[in-house]
């Protein structure tokens, strides 16, 4: 998917992860993360986000991420909405290629 | 533990802003009316806390004392975010007191610049305060003397062009920064243009957008500010600190072009928070404004001879170039607004 404009999915929240997305004009995908255990778990939700992009066939972004401890399957759920937003698709979302990768 | 959000109507409903404006005068902050998105957090029907937007700028924000240090002031900040940026802004501002910036910092704000025991201005972007100093940076230019003048330009006037004129004759490079709020009559394109088109004939200026770093008083919280302090030197003194620590560094400024106004103890007030500010750092040079008939030229001065639909006398007024403009079909909507609305 291309990123066509600026998008944001997820809260501040306990448990929860803010991810703002924007175009990133084919320098590939930047992350720029803060999270609450970023000690412990920073190159793994970092690795869960480079996942669902690739899954997502996004190659180029950049992110601002702030993380409140959320699981895979939080992290998961807001990039796929946050690209899905960026990517300006608001319904018919393509269900079966998403559950092709996300098991 | 569930809380509810809900809307604040406190334009259309009295009963709204009078609990609204009791519950942040209970907090020690002061209403303000340049708020265009306000809302409420409530636990079991009472009110715990508030936040209102103006633009992309968080303000007017107040959590109960029982329900600070957390999850009340994430929940709040969020729902606001998502507004500002739901709304197509690319960036997120927060002023606030020195005392929260931890806050903000753990959601993912950056601090730019922060007026000793004041207030503090925050930032959350993709295209952050960094990157467009990395553009200026771009643009810088080799000089021993090197100005800087900000204007708002609205229209650009022949005073404007005898202040560049003047500092560009006095130094080795000029940078222009017109600013870029969308908050005048003449639109920021249209002004950033014209100070491009009446600048032309000098080789050493250079033009450039003020961005969201150089502030206005339509984003200033004054509200939380003691009634004693002056907010316009609290104002001007964050405006040069983020002048002082981050555009002069990009571009190599070590000079600060301003118009005197004698009539204007704002304007007076804003040039002694600047050569406080900058010290040593940045000579502040203070002109004084060109007259015409005795009176000095303002873009003010304009506007109130458009509106008075004497329009042929701003040509003493204005350079050529501006005042093409004014007679070209693209200005006679920016007429007819400034004829109806200021």
């Amino acid at each position: 998917m291309i990123i066509e404009k600026q998008a944001i999915a997820g809260t501040l929240e306990s448990s929860d992860i803010q991810i703002i997305i924007d175009k990133n004009n084919n320098q590939g995908i930047e992350i720029e993360l803060q999270s609450s255990v970023e000690k412990q778990y920073g190159r793994r939700i970092r690795e869960v986000l480079h996942q669902t992009l690739e899954n997502l066939k996004v190659e180029n972004a950049k992110l601002i991420v702030v993380d409140q401890g959320a699981l895979d399957c939080t992290i998961i759920a807001r990039t796929i909405a946050v690209v899905h937003r960026a990517a300006g698709i608001t319904s018919n979302y393509d269900w079966e290629a998403i559950e092709e990768w996300n098991v | 533990m569930t809380y509810t959000i809900k809307r604040l109507w406190i334009d259309q409903s009295q009963l709204s802003r009078d609990e609204w404006e009791l519950f942040l005068k209970q907090a020690k902050i002061r209403p303000e009316n340049t708020v265009d998105y306000t809302v409420g957090l409530y636990d079991q029907g009472k009110i715990i806390a508030t936040g209102s937007i103006y633009h992309n700028v968080l303000k007017c924000l107040a959590v109960c004392k029982g329900y600070q240090g957390g999850a009340v002031l994430n929940r709040l900040v969020s729902h606001l975010m998502n507004e500002v940026f739901d709304r197509g802004y690319n960036s997120c501002y927060v002023y606030t007191k020195p005392e929260s910036v931890q806050s903000f910092l753990h959601l993912g704000f950056t601090e730019i610049a922060r007026v000793t025991d004041q207030l503090a201005f925050l930032e959350k972007a993709t295209v952050t305060i960094k990157s467009f100093i990395n553009e200026l940076k771009k643009q810088k230019q080799s000089g021993r003397h090197i100005a800087g003048i900000v204007m708002n330009a609205n229209p650009f006037t022949l005073g404007h062009q005898y202040l560049i004129e003047k500092a560009s004759i006095e130094n080795d490079v000029v940078h222009i920064f017109v600013l870029s709020e969308d908050l005048s009559v003449f639109p920021a394109k249209v002004r950033k243009n014209l100070v491009k088109k009446g600048i032309a004939h000098l080789d050493n200026v250079y033009v450039h957008s003020t961005g969201n770093y150089l502030v206005s008083a339509k984003t200033f919280p004054s509200y939380f500010l003691e009634e004693d302090t002056s907010v316009t030197e609290i104002q001007a003194s964050l405006d040069a600190i983020i002048f002082r620590d981050h555009i002069a560094p990009a571009l190599g400024i070590n000079r600060r072009y301003v118009g005197n106004e004698p009539d204007s103890i704002a304007t007076h007030i804003y040039n002694q928070a600047l050569k406080k500010t900058f010290g040593k750092q940045i000579e502040l040079v203070i002109e004084k404004r060109k007259e015409i008939a005795s009176k000095p030229i303002s873009a003010s001065r304009v506007r109130h001879l458009i509106k008075e639909n004497r329009l042929s006398q701003t040509k003493y007024l204005l350079p050529d170039t501006t005042f093409h403009f004014l007679e070209s079909p693209e200005a006679q909507k920016i007429i007819s607004n400034i004829q109806t609305k200021e």
